[in-house]
């Protein structure tokens, strides 16, 4: 028989039988959604925390049942002008940062002669990292140069930034450096 | 075009059984779109063929010609199809009416105006091989070229590890395709708050020191391969947290043979998941999923 469009009827309630609104028959999707594990990560944006390039990330995290965040995996964000998806070896490694069994989670030192590492305290590496500094500055300290030229500087210490610095941190770190007398300072830019 | 997606509906319908109806219904569409549309017409938005219906020949893309043409020569054959290949439900209530007015009813899909599921597959599934009207101005996640919504969203395949392939969304009104954030909603616009679900282990592995990898847990996302036991390698799916609506999405990084368009009608699980998690997709597709 012709119908006007309006007489295409839909459908009776089949979905209360396991169809679809088109009739299909779920009840084998139903059963393949009961063993499917699917589980969700939200979505962040990051930056990779190694070269002044500032290449962008994004960040699978969730939160475990310890109720802490856990991170997933990481990608380069194909959004971005600066990298468009890219990621270079040491950037698509850096997850490890935040998952790796080896990392250290606190200070380790090996005193000298000493054939193996001991855990200390953030206070005693601190205090000995300063100690460390003085006495290589105290060692190596030149006042005067060859011609006689006073230059007071110190020559047996470099300094090496973060590349991620921002610029009051780059400042803060260089001026700090300069009143120690350094003269080799580097940025981890360009390493 | 419809070699490639015969091929692979042919292959997903024998690699998930609980997809074999709807699949089985695709196939036989495909062979109507492509009787139909022997010259990729959707593609060219050329003239209306030639059909013996009506005044139609010539006629600018998008006109009423093309909905005449479609209602006297597509409409037919799709309903002959889903009567032989649909669903019991579907296939009775398509098979035991005529054509009616089939041009009314594709001009009311077009106009946008409220159809009840069986109206709106046979509008879908005849309009599939009419050019739509343009309308270059449309919202973002909106369709760039007609306006549609997008129906899937997919990743394209990247020959490096360490790049991202772009993500690409995917009309439900029309063939088109474009570029989109990959970290932004398509229906809201939010960005902060995107949830991809996907498989993980069932049963996790156990950690590895000597490798010094913490035990994996947790959906495999991002450049991750899939789960190894995963039933759908290649899909996940995308939900936004503000409107809680959600898209599937194909990865060709993990599966280039894919084709997002069939691979997103064998996601009905998925779509059963996302279902009970509360989100709805942003459009249902042709199968009404």
């Amino acid at each position: 028989m012709e119908v006007s469009r309006r007489r295409f009827l839909s459908i009776g309630p089949v979905g209360v039988l396991g169809g679809s609104a088109l009739g299909f028959d779920l009840t084998e999707s139903i059963n393949v959604k009961q063993r499917l594990r699917i589980e969700g990560a939200t979505l962040a944006h990051s930056l990779c925390p190694y070269c002044a390039v500032g290449c962008s990330i994004i960040a699978y995290t969730r939160k475990a049942a310890n109720g802490r965040t856990e991170l997933l995996q990481i990608e380069g964000d194909p959004d971005s002008p600066v990298n468009e998806g890219t990621l270079c070896p040491k950037g698509a490694t850096s997850l490890q940062l935040a998952v790796s069994r080896r990392r250290v989670p606190q200070p380790l030192y090996r005193a000298p002669g000493a054939a193996g590492w001991t855990k200390v305290s953030w206070e005693f590496m601190l205090d000995r990292l300063a100690r460390n500094i003085k006495a290589s500055r105290d060692a190596t300290f030149v006042t005067q140069d060859a011609e006689g030229n006073v230059v007071n500087r110190c020559e047996g210490i470099a300094f090496a930034g973060g590349a991620a610095f921002s610029s009051e941190e780059g400042y803060l770190a260089t001026k700090l450096m300069r009143g120690l007398g350094l003269v080799h300072l580097e940025q981890q830019a360009r390493v | 075009m419809y070699g490639q997606e015969r091929a692979r509906a042919l292959e997903l319908r024998e690699r998930y059984p609980h997809a074999r109806e709807v699949l089985g219904l695709y196939l036989a569409l495909v062979d109507v779109w492509e009787s139909a549309d022997p010259g990729g017409v959707r593609a060219d938005g050329g003239s209306v063929p030639s059909s013996g219906a009506g005044e139609g020949r010539g006629a600018a893309p998008g006109g009423n010609a093309w909905l005449e043409w479609a209602a006297a020569v597509v409409l037919p054959r799709v309903m002959a199809a889903t009567a032989a290949h649909g669903p019991r439900p579907l296939a009775e209530a398509v098979g035991g009416v005529g054509a009616g007015d089939g041009a009314g009813l594709l001009a009311a899909w077009v106009a946008g105006e409220e159809l009840t599921p069986v109206e709106r597959f046979l509008a879908r599934a005849t309009m599939r091989v009419v050019p739509v009207e343009r309308r270059p101005e449309s919202a973002a996640g909106r369709c760039p070229a007609c306006g549609g919504p997008p129906q899937l969203s997919y990743r394209l395949a990247s020959e490096d590890p360490l790049v991202s392939g772009r993500r690409m969304l995917a009309c439900a009104a029309c063939p088109h395709e474009w570029s989109f954030s990959a970290t932004t909603c398509p229906n809201c616009g939010e960005s902060g708050k995107r949830t991809v679900h996907a498989e993980a282990h069932a049963n996790p592995p156990a950690a590895s020191p000597e490798a010094g990898s913490a035990s994996r847990t947790g959906p495999y996302v991002g450049r991750h391969g899939p789960v190894p036991e995963a039933m759908f390698p290649q899909l996940r799916a995308e939900s936004c947290e503000s409107c809680h609506r959600y898209l599937i999405d194909v990865d060709l990084g993990r599966d280039p043979g894919a084709v997002p368009r069939v691979d997103e009608l064998a996601a009905v699980p998925v779509d059963l998941y996302m279902a009970e998690q509360g989100h709805t997709k942003i459009t249902a597709n042709l199968m009404g999923f």
